[in-house]
């Protein structure tokens, strides 16, 4: 899957919990498809400038003004000007969490795992990465495997944080081979254990 | 022998003061334990930390302070989970995630202090737990050989039991005099070394810096390899010292009638009627006035015989059935009129006596262990007060150290037997005038409590009965409660010791006996497998076959041949 732009930084939580605002058909000639912002999708935020950050898409919510909003009108044809577009006013919201960025300064790009120390700018924009990238991005300057935003994940993930960590997991594991696939699958494991077994003992 | 009695040894403890710095570094205080005696310290290398190991930090006074581990408690810990697939390193998966410090576990180790060590006084407890922050050591090799000994190994006075279990370059060495004066008791488990323990412990006592004067009563015939001693360079003394070791085969052992007393007596007839049991009772008391020296079985039959007759003069039918039962401890061999082994025939310095009596009934064998430790006391008590003469079979001019193997069936906890009695005189009263007493068993339950708690130095090996265990947590609280639950997962020939023979308990590993073992256990298979080898089978085939039969006379010309 290449990479493919999907939206621009309009806000921010924190310092690395960022809101994405999805392109739509009146930003781009063309749109990203569902499956380009799915949960659980890895996004590196960059400008022509320069490359900010990679985060994951750990939250997505529909923003829509007319909900609740469809009484019946006094006016029979509603003034342009005091009634703007109302198809052009719906957003899709993206929450993305970073996880580290992408090291390209020496031969083969590796991943640097952890908080960013860099503030990403508004209306940076925003780009599904491709496979490729997501293997980068877990090696690091050795050419180990790493997942060492694990635990950042779990704390700064939201109420999903676990099921993104296990969605990451299941699309991960398949890059590698031997223990490091293992050692993903060990993970797995343990976070599927949380989320079923260890929900009900809770 | 002179330490014994006086206290010239203190003055050699003054010299077991130096105290280096401890070196190695093995955590840092937590702050205080479970209880007010323990403290906590945290560490990240588990590789120092062994139940049981000594540590020390330096305390208010700039003096170490020394511990021991007693429990070890794992604090932080890698996910249960990871660990669940056998085939890659937990590490790994730590280091995937972020974590790659090389421990990545935390150990929270509880000390039990045993103090700041005062050469006078021995082991003093700060009484407070350390700031949290200070460093704790491993106690070092040195620190240890000067507090943990009362002695040095090679010192006059020293037994060298063995080594430290957890430290094998330093020497558990006992302090005799205390080990011999306040009696001593080797608790242990079948097949767990106690006689052999107890075997090393005589061939300290006998060795030149000590020379002892021993008896062993030997119910199993295991010390008979003592012999060995005799003669073995390791014993000979700058002076020619060799120790002797007198076997007293079962055949050998008499004791007079005229030292037991009408209980012995009664405990060797079998069952008796009220009726004789009082005729003999009166006959005994006239025999005993009457003779003021010594009497025989012919004079306590005559006094019977004139307790119960009628008047015309007749016997008695009390009499005649004693009659016959008095004659069967005359016809006893370990009985005589006049034979006796006299304190003085059992008691010499530099000299072990092993007392076998493998071969006697147990009956007989609790009445000869009661007169002899009965006359040994006697012997002992008089010699020390002046009241008996040198050329009297009685005098004892030297203390004794009397070793009593299956001490469970001289002093059974809860029946009665002819030892107990005599044994708890010794035991409490024996200290004064130089007569100790070790007691060894399998079966510390079955053993009197009281007779128990009197001996002042303790050594327990395996024992996995939990009665007996039980048992030695109310009976034998000075080794500690951290000890005793060592108990049951002690190996051979490692050992508690505890007591007034050492400064604080420690676990011991007992050293090689210089002699051969006796008490070993018999090689089953190797027997069973030597009756079919092929020369012995032979060698039955040849006893079961039947003579040949004799030939008949032959005939040759008419003229038979025989």
């Amino acid at each position: 899957m290449p990479e493919k732009r999907i939206g621009k930084v309009v806000k921010s939580n924190n310092h690395c919990d960022y809101v994405v605002e999805l392109d739509d058909r009146l930003a781009v000639k063309t749109p990203p498809t569902t499956e380009d912002y799915a949960f659980g999708t890895f996004v590196k935020l960059e400008s022509e400038q320069r490359h900010w950050a990679v985060g994951v898409i750990y939250n997505t919510q529909l923003f829509n003004p007319s909900f609740l909003n469809s009484g019946p009108r006094l006016a029979s044809d509603p003034s342009p000007f005091f009634a703007p577009d109302l198809q052009s006013e719906m957003r899709t919201l993206l929450g993305v969490v970073l996880l580290g960025s992408l090291e390209f300064s020496s031969g083969q790009p590796y991943g640097v795992q952890g908080i960013p120390k860099v503030v990403v700018p508004i209306h940076t924009l925003v780009y599904r990465m491709s496979e490729e990238e997501i293997y980068q991005f877990h090696q690091d300057r050795s050419a180990r495997t790493q997942f060492a935003y694990y635990g950042l994940l779990l704390n700064s993930g939201g109420v999903f944080a676990p099921h993104v960590l296990r969605h990451i997991l299941d699309q991960v594991s398949p890059m590698f081979y031997g223990q490091q696939r293992r050692a993903l699958e060990i993970l797995s494991r343990e976070l599927a254990w949380k989320l079923t077994l260890g929900a009900m003992n809770a | 022998m002179s330490t014994w009695n006086g206290r010239a040894d203190q003055q050699a403890d003054k010299t077991l003061t130096p105290i280096s710095p401890p070196a190695t570094i093995v955590g840092t205080v937590k702050g205080p334990g479970p209880t007010p005696n323990q403290y906590v310290f945290i560490t990240s290398a588990p590789d120092a930390i062994k139940a049981g190991e000594f540590v020390t930090y330096i305390g208010a006074n700039q003096e170490p302070v020394l511990g021991k581990i007693v429990q070890v408690e794992l604090l932080d810990h890698l996910p249960d989970r990871i660990f669940a697939d056998v085939e890659i390193d937990p590490r790994a998966v730590a280091a995937l995630i972020g974590f790659s410090e090389p421990n990545p576990e935390i150990f929270g180790v509880t000390v039990e202090i045993v103090g700041t060590f005062h050469p006078a006084l021995g082991f003093v407890n700060p009484r407070q737990a350390p700031r949290p922050g200070t460093k704790v050591f491993l106690a070092e090799d040195d620190l240890l050989r000067a507090v943990l000994n009362r002695k040095a190994p090679e010192q006059q006075g020293a037994a060298r039991l063995g080594d430290l279990l957890l430290r094998p370059t330093v020497p558990v060495v006992l302090d005799v005099k205390e080990l011999v004066s306040t009696h001593l008791a080797i608790l242990a488990g079948t097949g767990s070394g106690k006689s052999y323990t107890a075997g090393v412990l005589i061939e300290e006592l006998l060795l030149p810096k000590n020379r002892a004067a021993v008896l062993i009563f030997d119910p199993h015939g295991e010390y008979g390899t003592l012999a060995e001693m005799q003669g073995h360079p390791a014993f000979v003394g700058e002076d020619g010292y060799s120790p002797k070791v007198q076997v007293i085969t079962p055949d050998r052992i008499k004791i007079r009638i005229s030292s037991l007393n009408f209980y012995d007596i009664l405990t060797l007839l079998p069952e008796m009627t009220d009726k004789q049991k009082s005729i003999l009772e009166k006959a005994f008391s006239k025999v005993v006035q009457s003779h003021a020296y010594r009497w025989t079985i012919q004079d306590l039959l005559e006094e019977v015989n004139a307790t119960d007759s009628s008047q015309d003069g007749s016997q008695g039918s009390s009499a005649m059935a004693l009659e016959w039962k008095l004659d069967q401890i005359e016809r006893s061999p370990y009985f005589s009129n006049h034979e006796h082994l006299a304190p003085k025939d059992l008691f010499a310095p530099g000299q072990v006596t092993i007392l076998q009596m493998n071969e006697i009934s147990q009956e007989e064998q609790q009445v000869i262990a009661a007169a002899i430790l009965r006359q040994a006391n006697y012997a002992r008590m008089n010699t020390h007060k002046g009241k008996i003469l040198e050329t009297e079979e009685n005098y004892l001019p030297f203390p004794v150290f009397i070793v009593v193997e299956e001490a469970h069936r001289f002093a059974p906890a809860h029946e009665e037997s002819r030892c107990k009695k005599v044994l708890r005189t010794i035991l409490s009263e024996g200290r004064k005038f130089g007569l100790g007493v070790g007691l060894i068993t399998q079966r510390p339950g079955k053993l009197d409590s009281d007779i128990l708690s009197q001996c002042m130095s303790q050594f327990l090996m395996r024992i996995v009965n939990p009665v007996d265990q039980e048992n030695l947590r109310h009976s034998v609280e000075a080794a500690g409660r951290d000890l005793l639950q060592e108990l049951p997962s002690l190996s051979k020939g490692q050992v508690i010791v505890s007591g007034v023979c050492i400064n604080t308990p420690v676990l011991c590993k007992v050293r090689s006996r210089l002699t051969k073992h006796g008490g070993e256990t018999l090689d089953i298979i190797g027997i069973w497998q030597h009756h079919f080898r092929p020369q012995h089978r032979h060698e039955q085939r040849l006893k079961k076959a039947v003579p040949v039969p004799r030939r008949d006379p032959q005939i040759v010309d008419g003229v038979g041949i025989d």
